[in-house]
């Protein structure tokens, strides 16, 4: 009987459906099962006999069972299906980052080129060196375990390799033995390689590994001689071989002419990322895209997928830039800047920009001293290196210490031109004279009486000269650069239209160049203009407010260009890899400040300036060239240190019947002989501009004065008859001297070809003798005159350089020959004057 | 007589219930309650059994009586689905096993990929070989078996206490040549077979306290217990599921059920509160990246090996996470790798088809012709269903961490093969069982 209820109940057992049914409602269920057993036990035999448990009870139980079965077995899938489906995201990107080895491919930063398409800066290939340490369960292996170890640097040849990388990439042995120090990972040395320091390094590890390997098959013959008893306790382990070195590529930027514009290209750190200048200001167009190298990995880092999953993205190269700027003209910026700076002993730094005058486009901008950009955190200066160690050595304070070293990196880096605000001091003068003129409120007649000082608002205001310059014209207001004939032009002006050409020729804004850190001055407002006169008069001749120098050098191109401001910039054009133009930058006219006429006049009376003027160190000759010099004083500075200090500058103009460019040059306190622009910012500009114009081919145009000093090639006359020798030179307005008693001229000084000033003196001699010799005398400090003499008593030859040398005020500042040398007699020695006295 | 679904007649073997009846009847009538069978098997001489027989020689002739009754048993069919399906499982737990285990032997077996799958193979060999044998066996033997095989786990258990430790834990008995016995897995059998032993004799008396409850509670106590103290947590979980299943099943009364449920939830939450050790596993479970590089380690693993394979899987042998990440994916957490190898949709038929074996294993179970029957197979089914859930529980961090192996999958030979022999019950189980027709 109880087969047949037993296999019924099996039957709805095994229906999964029905039990699944029939166990839904756990609880009640269960219940009333209990009920069900007590009651069937109590109606079936009472109390304390037998209850029967039946086969139909046992099988609810069985649906119970079942039933949290499935609801587990559900709770389960949920779960499984909550990581892979419902929040698959989250967990996994977790899971990819973890397995996903992500190398970064630099992309190639682009090319900065001149304007003569010459590679300023361009990035080279460079490697990273990447060393992998054992792990830090080394220690606790035993010899075997560490023999196997794959893939690291074994600590067996760690003290052979570090020695050798400390040798090629100049690191200390301490450096990378801390580096290794860590163990189990990847570790990086820091700095960038280039191929053949990584040739070298490889090549080194290539040799160590055969001298193992040979090693080791001696071992393997050692071992298969021995017997087999013997093996257990005399072989010998093989040896591991060098491994773990790797190299990871990158970038380094390599600047083919040095420190050579630094301040305007800035520089790119160890991470590639470009800092101050060109790189940051373009760094978009340079910087590229960089690629990636997506590839699988294992958990243990010597362990490796064994299949492929390698995903690449490949870099996309940064543009190239192509600047305004000529490398020639540059060098010779950099060269004369950097001397000026030692020759007058420059402390603030100093500062000078060559501009396209129609264009805005940069040609040369430098500062000087400045940086080396492949190792920029290294002061260059050495007066400044030494003041910095000093500070930091002082400072206990490390954070502070930190402070000092970047504060003065931060000023070595700081491009002048657009970073620091000056007062311009007489160099502005153009400016007043133009709006002045534009006003109509004077003209090129009017005449101007100079006492020395001018009474404005109850205060007198003195001229550099004191005793004054008496009655003058405008254009002999500008020659002697009198403050108070800018002062009585101002007045005319008044407040209102002088600051609105103050405006008007952009010193209340950014002049737009195209670098990053540009400034802005302090200057009155038109209020302050007008509520006091004496602030009209002082700013009149560019003192009381202050101006970047690169708002002063757009402000005088719009004066000389015919009155239009342009806007500065470096950058001509962005182009690809295949030299194709992606962007082209023109000139940008913001506005037409004055008339061309107003403009034409003022160039006229810069050039008179430099001919007769104030700016007489400004001239070169055979060139029309316009200038002004100015020499301001650092008010605020003197009051705070109660030591005088003072800028000297000094813009000129080239050439001033058709102005092309524009110099400007500032030296921020010169300490040497003298402070005076004229004396110290305008040697620079005429020796830049003496080579910068011959350059760029701008063509030359001879006084009679002039042509008179010029050179001559001097006739080669040896081996002639003396008599043809004397006809030939003084055909060619030379003089002579005969030395020995000869007929025929054996030798001669200067030779044949040689470039000599026209009328010196050529020794030629007819003896067997050579020419004799003669000492080089002492000339510094002399007038043109005193030189001359002394050069001819020597019997030597003199040629003329600097200027002032035609006038009584020039003084010998330098001679091609030091003196005290012994030369042959007939001799050419320049001789570099300077105008002494020179002011503003 | 009944007629089974190929219409042959059921070969009638000596049940364990009327054992002892029908040994007396034999006595009687010398002859055995054979039916006449349309196979033609015929009536065989059977040595006699008698009581003042020696020892040795009673022994022989049991023996000779089980050979004889598992020559019989052959022609009873056993379920072929519950084979099928313990097969199936058996040969995709094998390929799982293969691509699972493949990095971690290559890097640590040196470089034999294999490893795993050639003993798992040996084994599985063995175990089926095993399983046949144990499937033919009759169940008057099992229940003979029944209070020797507790006593021998009992001291196999005991016997861990005194032998050195192997690998760090006290579970395993190191038989040598890189094999090991757990006796907690023949403890496991053990258990189910006095239990469905137990029940069966006491069927009538099942809702008392002492025979109902007190006896088997004990028994299972000291079971698990010794497997507990030998810090097997998931061991003693497992045996306590079993044992309180198979309890339910019998027909406890349901208080008693209750209670025992409640004073076991009661421990165990007083466990939780009290230890740290455990307050920091319920901290991991909660929040596995609170210990990233430790604990927590294997739990963010097994999550990033699903979250991986989504919903259709990488494919058989794609497994990432295998590579060195999951710490054994040959073992606990085996059925990471199948989730993100076969996804979703892989993982679910996987987990369905164990659920699916369970449930016919308790279906043939329940339609067995005796309570011991019943109760063993049930026992068996439970066993492989608990130990399924708990371990699918762990891998998808729906419970704790408690180290526990996935049937048929995870790597370990003596475990596979007892797990094998004692499915081989189950289907000598279903051989006496009244086929359903499908």
């Amino acid at each position: 009987m109880v087969r047949t209820e037993n296999r019924n109940a099996g039957r709805n057992g095994g229906d999964t459906s029905e039990s699944t049914r029939d166990s839904a409602p756990r609880s009640k269920y269960s219940g009333s099962v209990g009920r069900s057993v007590r009651s069937a036990g109590r109606t079936a035999a009472g109390y304390g006999k037998p209850r029967v448990y039946t086969e139909k009870q046992m099988n609810r139980r069985m649906n119970v069972v079942k039933g949290i079965i499935a609801a587990f077995t559900c709770v389960l899938v949920f779960f499984i299906a909550w990581y892979s489906i419902i929040n698959r995201e989250y967990w996994l990107n977790l899971a990819t980052d973890q397995q996903m080895a992500d190398v970064v491919i630099p992309a190639k930063r682009g090319t900065i080129y001149d304007a003569n398409m010459e590679e300023i800066v361009k990035s080279n290939t460079a490697w990273r060196l990447v060393i992998r340490t054992t792990g830090s369960s080394y220690d606790t292996m035993t010899d075997a375990q560490k023999i196997k170890v794959d893939g690291v640097l074994h600590p067996r040849y760690q003290d052979a390799v570090v020695k050798k990388i400390a040798d090629v990439c100049e690191l200390t042995e301490e450096y990378i033995n801390s580096r290794l120090s860590i163990r189990g990972m990847e570790v990086n040395i820091k700095g960038k390689y280039n191929k053949l320091q990584k040739d070298e390094i490889n090549t080194f590890i290539t040799e160590l590994n055969n001298g193992i390997r040979a090693e080791n098959e001696q071992i393997s013959l050692y071992n298969a001689s021995l017997s087999k008893d013997q093996k257990e306790t005399m072989s010998k382990l093989t040896l591991p071989l060098v491994q773990g070195i790797s190299w990871s590529e990158d970038t380094v930027r390599y600047y083919k002419y040095g420190s050579l514009g630094s301040t305007i290209l800035g520089f790119t750190n160890d991470g590639n990322e470009a800092s101050m200048g060109l790189e940051q200001q373009y760094n978009n167009e340079l910087s590229g895209v960089d690629g990636r190298s997506v590839t699988a990995k294992a958990a243990r880092n010597s362990a490796v997928m064994p299949y492929e999953y390698t995903q690449l993205v490949d870099p996309i190269a940064g543009n190239n830039i192509v600047t305004t700027i000529d490398v020639t003209v540059q060098q010779y910026l950099e060269k004369y800047l950097s001397k000026a700076v030692k020759d007058n002993d420059i402390r603030n730094r100093a500062c000078g920009i060559i501009m396209n005058v129609n264009t805005g486009a940069i040609l040369a901008m430098a500062t000087m001293p400045d940086f080396d950009p492949s190792d920029y955190l290294t002061i260059k200066d050495t007066s400044l290196k030494t003041k910095t160690d000093l500070a930091v050595s002082k400072e206990p304070d490390s954070d502070k210490k930190n402070e000092i070293l970047n504060s003065a990196r931060q000023s070595q880096w700081n491009n002048k031109l657009i970073t620091d605000t000056y007062e311009p001091g007489s160099v502005f003068k153009p400016i007043t004279m133009a709006s002045a003129l534009e006003e109509g409120l004077t003209n090129v007649g009017d005449t101007f009486y100079c006492r020395g000082s001018k009474i404005v608002a109850g205060r007198a205001i003195k001229c550099h000269r004191a005793g004054g310059h008496g009655s003058e014209n405008l254009t002999q207001g500008m020659m002697n650069s009198c403050n108070p004939v800018f002062m009585t032009l101002a007045e005319r002006l008044g407040a209102s239209k002088f600051y609105k050409y103050f405006t008007a020729f952009g010193f209340t804004e950014k002049t737009g160049i195209d670098l990053p850190g540009e400034v802005k001055g302090m200057w009155h407002t038109e209020a302050a203009l007008g509520s006091y006169a004496g602030n009209l008069a002082v700013s009149s001749f560019g003192q009381s407010f202050t101006i970047t120098p690169i708002q002063m050098a757009t402000a005088i191109s719009a004066v000389a260009n015919g009155g239009y401001l342009v806007t500065p910039h470096l950058v001509s054009s962005i182009v690809d890899g295949e030299n194709n133009i992606i962007k082209k930058i023109d000139t940008v006219v913001k506005r037409q400040v004055i008339s061309e006429d107003t403009s034409k006049k003022i160039n006229a009376m810069l050039e008179e300036t430099v001919s007769n003027g104030t700016a007489k160190n400004g001239y070169i000759k055979g060139y029309r060239l316009g200038g002004k010099t100015g020499t301001s004083e650092k008010l605020r500075k003197t009051q705070e240190t109660g030591v005088k200090e003072y800028i000297a500058s000094y813009c000129g103009v080239a050439p001033c019947d058709n102005p092309e460019i524009i110099m400007l040059v500032i030296l921020d306190e010169p300490k040497g002989a003298s402070h005076a622009g004229g004396a110290t910012a305008a040697p620079v500009v005429r020796n830049v501009l003496s080579e910068v114009l011959p350059y760029l081919g701008v063509e030359t145009i001879y006084s009679t004065e002039d042509a008179e000093l010029l050179d001559t090639l001097a006739p080669g006359v040896e081996g002639r008859t003396l008599d043809e020798a004397k006809t030939t030179l003084t055909a060619k307005g030379l003089k002579y001297r005969v030395v020995g008693s000869g007929d025929t001229v054996i030798s001669q000084i200067p030779k044949g070809g040689q470039s000599v000033p026209k009328g010196s003196t050529v020794v030629i001699c007819t003896s067997e003798d050579s020419v004799p010799k003669s000492t080089v005398p002492d000339l510094r400090g002399m007038s043109p005159s005193a030189a001359n003499k002394a050069l001819t008593k020597a019997n030597l030859n003199i040629r003329y350089a600097g200027s002032g040398y035609d006038s009584t005020l020039g003084v010998v500042v330098g001679q091609s020959i030091e003196k005290g040398t012994k030369v042959e007699q007939g001799t050419v020695v320049t001789v570099e004057f300077i105008q002494s006295g020179s002011t503003d | 007589m009944e007629v089974t679904r190929n219409g042959q007649g059921r070969r009638k073997i000596p049940d364990d219930r009327n054992y002892r009846e029908q040994r007396a009847r034999e006595e009687r009538t010398r002859t055995f309650e054979h039916s006449g069978t349309a196979s033609g098997a015929g009536v065989r001489n059977r040595p006699s059994v008698r009581t003042e027989d020696s020892i040795s020689m009673r022994l022989w002739q049991g023996f000779l009586r089980l050979v004889a009754d598992m020559r019989e048993n052959r022609k009873n069919k056993m379920d072929w689905f519950l084979l099928f399906m313990i097969v199936g499982v058996l040969a995709a737990g094998l390929l799982m096993l293969y691509s699972a285990s493949y990095p971690y032997a290559y890097y640590n077996e040196g470089g034999d990929g294999a490893y795993y799958l050639k003993r798992q193979l040996l084994f599985a060999v063995l175990g089926l070989i095993g399983m046949y044998a144990t499937s033919l066996l009759p169940m008057w033997f099992l229940r003979k078996c029944a209070t020797g095989l507790i006593a021998i786990s009992i001291f196999l258990l005991a016997l861990l206490y005194v032998l050195p430790k192997y690998g760090g834990e006290r579970r395993w008995i190191n038989l040598g040549g890189g094999f090991t016995f757990q006796p907690s897995e023949m403890a496991k059998f053990a258990v189910i077979l006095f239990l469905a032993k137990w029940y069966d004799q006491n069927r009538n008396r099942v809702h008392q306290f002492g025979t109902g409850v007190c006896v088997p509670a004990v028994a299972v106590a000291v079971i698990g217990c010794l497997i507990l103290f030998e810090t097997h947590l998931s061991g003693f979980i497992l045996i306590t599921l079993i044992g309180m299943t198979i309890m339910f099943i019998a027909g406890i009364k349901l208080r008693w059920f209750g209670i025992l449920f409640a004073l076991l939830a009661a421990g165990g939450s007083a466990v939780l509160m009290f230890t740290d050790y455990m307050k920091t596993r319920l901290t991991v479970w909660l929040d596995p990246f609170s210990d990233r590089l430790g604990d927590g380690w294997q739990n963010i693993q097994a999550n990033y090996a699903i979250s991986l394979g989504g919903l259709g899987g990488l494919g058989f042998t794609e497994s990432r996470q295998k590579y060195l990440y999951i710490s054994e994916p040959q073992n606990d957490f085996i059925f990471a790798v199948v989730c993100e190898e076969l996804g979703f949709i892989g993982a679910t038929i996987v987990l369905l088809a164990f659920v699916v074996l369970v449930w016919r294993g308790l279906s043939v179970s329940m339609s067995s012709t005796s309570r011991f029957q019943q109760l063993l197979g049930i026992g068996i089914s439970a066993q492989i269903g608990w130990q399924t859930l708990l371990n699918v529980g762990v891998v998808t961090r729906a419970l704790p961490n408690t180290g526990i192996s996935l049937p048929f999958f995870s790597s370990g030979g003596t475990s596979l093969f007892i797990l094998l022999l004692s499915m081989g019950v189950l289907l000598a189980v279903s051989r006496n069982s009244v086929k359903k027709t499908v």
